[in-house]
């Protein structure tokens, strides 16, 4: 009886092309009772392989493929111990690759059973592994001969194995490929010694039989040892960091201290109501020992000011009075059961959010305090999408970046599930001028095949875990290129194995906030120091200025409201108070856009009725399902589902990785409602609903955290705008580029000055209606450079430009990029900008000996010279709207966007620069898109149906600027142009300046023998 | 004697050429596209393309994507090159000394031959008109008394004839764009003169008047440029026999970065290099080897040779060649370049060096070359390039036949 004891899966990095689930259906096939995962030096899909393999009725079995050197071995873990063992070790061939492998398994070879093929490894290791656990590996390669030899003059048992890295024999080309990726080579440079033949495929107990015909002792010994190994896995142990694990008392009274205090600063007087809530939390917190973590997520927030606290964690007092969350729950309705419950299984997280620029320091701050023994940052796993692969496969076909490009650019981020390429990139329209020739072609079906591969693992943006003890027992650590030390498991499995995971992400709105706080602050020195704005103090929520902003829609720079579709939402509904911009926050999600039309009707009036009166819970968000919360309700209500059942159906509806189980909680869901009589059209109702929160969505709690914060921002764009807007557009990373944000900044009557070598710092500056650009924006300028001149500013302003030169040492071109930029012209205002280059090329390319160099050129640069300087500089023109270029041509042809509402109902003609665009699909799966475009005069939101997106889709992957016409059309108060043709503006000018130099040149037939003038 | 250096250049070269090949496109938009892949770009075009927006450069994915009518044809190089080496024998009829320059360009020395051709104008015209009469493709000539000046007239003026006497080199330089002149195309020289707005040639000229602020400015660059803007040329005009310098290259029909066909293509080329060195009895101190890849990325390596038969020539530029291609990107040519040639003086070997019977079988091989012609015989390839010889043919376009019995 056949086990296979060596398998990989696409967890082994660029080796693997077989899915667990595939192994798993073959070895449930095949009828075998365990199946081992051998991945190469790791456990990186462990905790998914034992979740798999418990649904497909399978033992699974912990195992290893170790490789280190000329050494290839075999590890399958015994006992718990051996888990850990196993764990240490491949956590050991991290930190070197070139471990001996006595070095590597001596101390560690407890609770595990040892396979090796090569004698000289053998050798080595029969004198560290007891015998019983030390075997001869027969896999394909070896000759059986050869083994029996080895098996004899060591005296250990043999045993068959597969070393499977592919489904099918027809697999292994992608194999191949996946190997030349790996190798940075391309497939005709491969040696043999580099990818596995066709051999190594999943092969069933018959052809083991036919490659190993006298060795059927050896095929048997694999399933002799599969019923030696652990296979009961289980984690429902949560393992804590714990404070101080040995005084669980002491933890909790600290944290009611603590709790105690924060509420009489959050609250100054604690009510009755507050009171039995803080008891309520407490007494749940206590019971379920959560108090070491609470601590530990407190002690960490302390260390910066700007926080906060998202997720489920924001609905708990407690957090907001330790100042971990910024939402009052009791004010705003928040359940704490979505945190805590009496019966959830699985650990509640809290999730915190602190400037971006600040976050490094805060996990370094954590890894001084908890060390690297108990600590390591969560890992991200990087798979092959279908864009990825196709770059990678591309690459080892020898393709060039711009031909991998015309595939790749179409394939958007919502597409990164697809594995069916070639039919889709066949048959869909974004893809019509492709032009798909045959290699082409062929990289795409290799890429197909190799989609869901595991590339390699990174650094989640913020998720930590601590352990009590020594973290390489539970799972195996990486040191990432960034030098911090990483969990193989991503953030599910980490979550999924009991580990606690702490999340600090990095949010650049909280150091946009930071940021604006700061320079309110410095530019109004007249205050009293008690005036100064606090970002603890600062009350948004029903500030008229901060509603007037929203309700028109005006929050670009906003978080998490700025994005095309949430300011049209805002605006559409005009109504902004916080209860309904929480909805907005959680309703904008892909698969509900009918939803928000149908919420918006609603608020706008429409008659309705709930749908059942077990559904109450929905009046709060006009009968529509917005919260995962009410996900989890709906489920009890209707389908009778009891707390954790319904829990898991949430987490199923927002996981990726789990929308597998998707059907079969349906199938739950429905059999449930039928048998509570509930009407079908009801319970299909509900599950559209439900089921439009797959993938992405949130809980209450989490929406309020986000909406507080967005309104903050909003209440300072609305009050301090060139303060905000300078501030957003230097902490970069927003939705838009730097360009819209400043043509946002000139909507708002804020004038734009350019970068002065007096005046800008690093970054942009806003003081009243003033933005002035900072030395960041200046392209080809180094670090150091900026560093130098702000440095010697220090000692005082320059007073000139010979003042300047020789005060600060710089590069050529340096000096040249702050010239060309126009910091040197307020400087020198009785030079013209050609003698002040003359001036800088002077000193800085001549040795001092000869005469300065006469300008032969004078003057200021023309209108074109300047935007061309501009754009090189900054990357767009600062001087003029980049549709001025264009006025002559498209004077008397077109429409402003701010006479836009006057055309409602009429085609027009428009000129637009390009802002942002988002490619969607119908509900009938047709690509459509949103675009947005602004001319000198409004931004304007457009819509290319799918029938427009087939032929102008195209031209928005290359164009910026451009002329269309479509029809306007008003809802709830907000105007859209639905495209009805669209073209390049540059394109079309050319073809007419072509047009115009042909029929001059047709009209002048030159004379032979005129001269040149 | 004044020197007159005569520069014929056969605009859009390459557009001409498909057009005599096939007059139906005579009058339709068309592009000649260095390759038919995303990567390539526009090399040559009609002014029909022109109309509809595209202009040189232009890269092909972008050129799709504008959806014109415009007709994109392959870059024909074995029709380019049988074309251009036929115009090349009409015009050495004028005279013996002509420098093939790029594809449809020649430059011609005209000097000394004034009894001859007593009117330069009517020569200039004569020779374009023989070119039309017998390939049907039109061109421009420049005259001048160096190779700068007459190529710079033969882009810039659009008229048949155009001739600049000596001495008025600089009046005809000096309202011209400070790109025509090659020097400024540098990296370095570009940068300085960009920031400055020196624009046209003129402005160059008035800093090259004053020698020391010239010398800030350009540095290394600063005699080259200011040559150049005052018209000063003394390059010879050099007919390829008396090139310094042998050059072989192959351009793939269709990019690949398979390695073998490669080495098959670089064997190829070794041997035409050796062969050729050993017919001039040299050796080439400098033997470059370079790989242009499908993206427009170009890398080279360069050595010595110490001897001239095919397993030395062979082993060295497969040596080039294998640290040049680093990348995994297609190649598109393969250029073997051996320069610094000096005469091969053989010398009994005081260390044991290369197989002495390498030697004797290249000097088999060169008699059958030399009686039959290159392609006759050559080596089997051994290792990864073996069995592949025969490939070449396909590569490079042009058939390889196995050796007959004579």
């Amino acid at each position: 009886m056949l086990t296979h004891l060596n398998v990989h899966s696409q967890f082994s990095a660029m080796r693997g092309t077989a899915s667990q689930q595939e192994l798993l259906t073959a070895a449930r096939a095949q009828g075998m009772q365990y199946l081992t995962l051998t991945e190469v030096n790791g456990l990186w899909g462990f905790i998914r392989f034992v979740q798999h393999a418990h649904a497909a009725g399978i033992k699974p079995i912990a195992g290893a493929n170790i490789i280190v050197g000329e050494s290839d071995l075999i590890l399958l873990v015994e006992n718990s111990a051996g888990y850990s063992n196993l764990c240490r070790i491949i956590s050991a061939v991290h930190d070197d690759k070139n471990i001996a492998i006595e070095e590597l398994i001596e101390p560690y070879a407890g609770g595990l059973f040892v396979l090796a093929h090569r004698y000289d490894d053998l050798e080595k290791l029969v004198s560290i592994v007891l015998k019983s656990h030390l075997y001869v590996e027969l896999r394909p390669g070896v000759a059986e001969a050869s083994a029996k030899r080895i098996s004899r003059s060591l005296g250990l048992e043999i045993v068959a194995t597969g070393d499977i890295y592919f489904m099918r024999p027809e697999d292994q080309p992608a194999h191949k490929v996946l190997r030349a990726i790996e190798k940075n080579a391309t497939l005709s440079q491969l040696t043999v010694a580099d990818f596995k033949p066709e051999t190594n495929y999943f092969c069933d107990e018959k052809e083991m039989i036919r490659r190993f015909p006298n060795s059927l002792e050896a095929i048997n010994n694999s399933s002799f040892l599969a019923e030696r190994c652990k296979t009961d896995w289980n984690f429902v142990n949560t393992i804590f960091p714990g404070l101080n694990l040995k005084n669980q008392h002491r933890s909790n009274a600290q944290l009611r201290k603590l709790v105690e205090k924060g509420a009489r600063e959050r609250y100054g007087t604690i009510s009755e109501e507050v009171r039995q809530r803080i008891d309520y939390e407490l007494e749940l917190i206590t019971q379920k020992g959560f108090a070491p973590y609470f601590l530990v997520v407190r002690d960490i927030v302390q260390q910066t000011k700007s926080t906060i606290g998202r997720g489920s964690a924001a609905a708990s007092v407690v957090s907001y009075c330790l100042f971990i969350t910024q939402v009052d729950p009791i004010l705003f309705n928040l359940q704490f059961e979505r945190f805590i419950h009496p019966e959830r299984e699985s650990m509640p997280d809290i999730d915190v959010d602190f400037p971006w620029d600040e976050r490094d320091d805060i996990i370094d701050y954590v890894f001084k305090k908890y060390g690297n023994q108990r600590t390591a940052m969560v890992a991200s796993q990087v798979f092959l999408r279908p864009r990825s692969a196709i770059r990678e496969v591309a690459k080892v076909y020898g393709l060039s970046n711009e031909e991998i490009n015309t595939i790749t650019k179409r394939i958007g981020y919502q597409w990164r599930t697809r594995s069916d390429l070639v039919n889709w990139i066949k048959t869909d329209p974004r893809f019509a001028n492709a032009h798909l020739d045959d290699t082409l072609l062929e990289v795409i079906a290799r890429s197909q095949q190799i989609v869901g591969t595991f590339r390699n693992p990174s650094v989640h943006p913020g998720g930590i875990v601590i352990v009590p003890d020594e973290i390489r027992k539970y799972v195996p650590v990486l040191t990432a290129p960034k030098g911090v030390q990483i969990t193989e498991w991503e953030k599910d499995q980490v979550e999924d194995s009991g580990l606690l995971k702490i999340d600090l992400l990095g949010n650049r709105s909280l150091a946009v906030v930071r940021d604006t706080i700061k320079q309110i602050n410095l530019y109004n020195p007249k205050k009293a120091r008690s005036q100064y704005i606090d970002y603890h103090r600062i009350q948004p929520i029903g500030d008229p200025k901060t509603e007037a902003l929203m309700q028109t829609g005006r929050t670009m720079g906003v978080f998490y409201i700025e994005s095309p579709a949430t300011r049209q939402l805002l605006a559409k509904s005009g109504v902004v108070d916080f209860e309904h911009v929480v909805i907005y926050s959680s309703i904008i999600r892909t698969a509900a856009n009918r939803f928000t039309n149908l919420m918006l009707e609603r608020i706008h009036g429409q008659e309705w009725e709930p749908l059942h009166t077990d559904l109450d819970f929905l009046n709060e968000s006009y009968g529509i399902m917005v919260y995962e919360e009410q996900v989890s309700l709906a489920a009890r209500a209707l389908a009778g589902f009891g707390y954790a059942q319904s829990d898991a159906l949430r987490k199923t509806m927002s996981r990726d990785s789990l929308n597998r189980l998707i059907p079969s909680w349906k199938k739950k869901f429905y059999a449930g409602a039928r048998k509570r009589g509930y009407e079908k059209e009801l319970v299909d109702k509900t599950w559209d609903m439900i089921a439009s929160f797959v993938g992405y969505s949130f809980c209450k709690p989490h929406s309020a955290s986000y909406a507080m914060l967005s309104f903050t921002c909003a209440y300072l764009k609305s009050n301090y705008p060139a303060e905000f807007l300078a501030a957003v557009i230097s902490n970069q990373g927003g939705f838009y580029s730097a360009y819209s944000y400043l043509s946002e900044a000139r909507r708002f009557g804020i004038t734009i000055l350019p970068p002065h070598i007096n005046r800008s710092f690093r970054e942009f500056r806003g003081r009243k209606q003033q933005i002035r650009m900072g030395l960041m924006v200046i392209n080809k300028l180094q670090d150091k450079a900026i560093e130098a001149v702000l440095d010697e500013r220090k000692a005082g302003d320059f007073l000139n430009l010979e003042d300047f030169t020789t005060r600060v040492d710089l590069d050529l071109s340096d000096a040249m990029a702050f010239t060309n930029a126009g910091c040197f012209a307020e400087l020198e205002p009785q030079l013209t900008h050609k003698e002040i280059a003359y001036r800088i090329a002077n000193f800085y390319l001549s040795d001092g000996s000869g005469r300065p160099v006469t300008a032969p050129v004078k003057g200021n640069p023309t209108a074109t010279e300047k935007r061309r300087m501009e754009i090189e500089s900054f990357g767009f023109p600062i001087s003029c709207h980049p549709l001025a270029e264009y006025d002559l041509f498209l004077k008397g042809k077109v429409k402003k966007a701010r006479d836009i509402p006057k055309y409602v109902g009429h085609s027009i003609r428009l000129a637009g620069v390009y802002i942002t665009r988002k490619v969607t699909s119908t509900r009938k799966h047709d690509p459509m898109e949103f675009l947005t475009l602004e001319d000198e005069t409004d931004i304007y939101e457009c819509v290319l149906f799918p029938e427009a997106y087939r032929e102008y889709g195209d031209l928005l992957n290359w164009e910026r600027l451009f002329l269309l016409r479509g029809k306007v059309e008003e809802a709830f108060g907000v105007y859209t142009i639905t495209i009805e043709k669209l073209a390049s503006l540059p394109a079309l000018i050319r073809k007419q300046e072509a047009g115009i130099r042909g029929q001059e040149s047709r009209q002048k037939k030159p004379l032979a023998t005129a001269s040149y003038v | 004697m004044n020197r007159a250096v005569f520069h014929i250049r056969l605009k859009d070269f390459e557009l001409q050429a498909e057009r005599i090949l096939d007059p139906a496109l005579r009058t339709r938009p068309i592009a000649i596209i260095s390759s038919n892949r995303q990567g390539g770009t526009i090399v040559a075009l009609s002014n029909e393309a022109r109309q509809e927006g595209l202009f040189r450069g232009l890269s092909v994915s972008l050129v799709r994507k504008m959806s014109t009518p415009t007709l994109l044809l392959p870059y024909n190089s074995s029709l380019y090159a049988r074309l251009n080496g036929y115009v090349y024998s009409t015009v050495t009829r004028f005279t013996p000394v002509v420098e093939p320059a790029a594809y449809g360009q020649y430059f011609l020395d005209m000097s000394g031959m004034e009894r001859v051709y007593r009117d330069p104008r009517q020569t200039g015209f004569n020779i374009t008109r023989q070119v039309q009469d017998k390939t049907s493709l039109s061109g421009v000539v420049g005259i001048s008394p160096n190779k700068l000046v007459s190529s710079i007239s033969t882009a810039v003026v659009p008229n048949l004839i155009h001739r600049v006497a000596a001495g008025d080199e600089p009046k005809f330089l000096a309202p011209l764009p400070t790109p025509v002149l090659p020097t400024s195309r540098e990296r370095a020289v570009r940068r300085i003169l960009d920031f400055l707005f020196l624009e046209q040639v003129h402005q160059i000229q008035a800093v090259a008047d004053r020698p020391t602020e010239a010398a800030t400015l350009f540095g290394n660059y600063t005699r080259k440029l200011t040559n150049e803007a005052r018209g000063l040329d003394t390059s010879l005009v050099q007919p390829p026999s008396l090139l310094k310098h042998i050059l072989e290259q192959t351009v793939l029909p269709s990019d690949t970065n398979d390695i073998d066909l490669l080495r098959a293509v670089v064997r190829n080329l070794a041997e035409q290099v050796a062969f050729k060195l050993r017919k001039r009895g040299q050796i080439a101190r400098r033997i470059a080897v370079e790989v242009h890849y499908t993206d427009g990325l170009k890398n080279n390596r360069v050595s010595r040779l110490g001897a001239n038969d095919d397993a030395a020539v062979t082993a060295t530029c497969f040596h080039l060649f294998d640290q040049a291609n680093y990348r995994r990107n297609r190649i598109r040519t393969v250029l073997i370049n051996a320069s610094d040639l000096r005469y091969y003086a053989r010398q009994l070997d005081l260390f044991a060096g290369g197989d002495p019977r390498d030697r004797v079988l290249s000097g088999a091989l060169d008699k059958v070359r030399k009686k039959y012609g290159f392609d006759s015989v050559g080596i089997a390839g051994q290792g990864q390039s073996g069995g592949k010889r025969l490939e070449i043919g396909k590569l490079t376009g042009q058939p390889v036949t196995p050796i007959r019995a004579a």
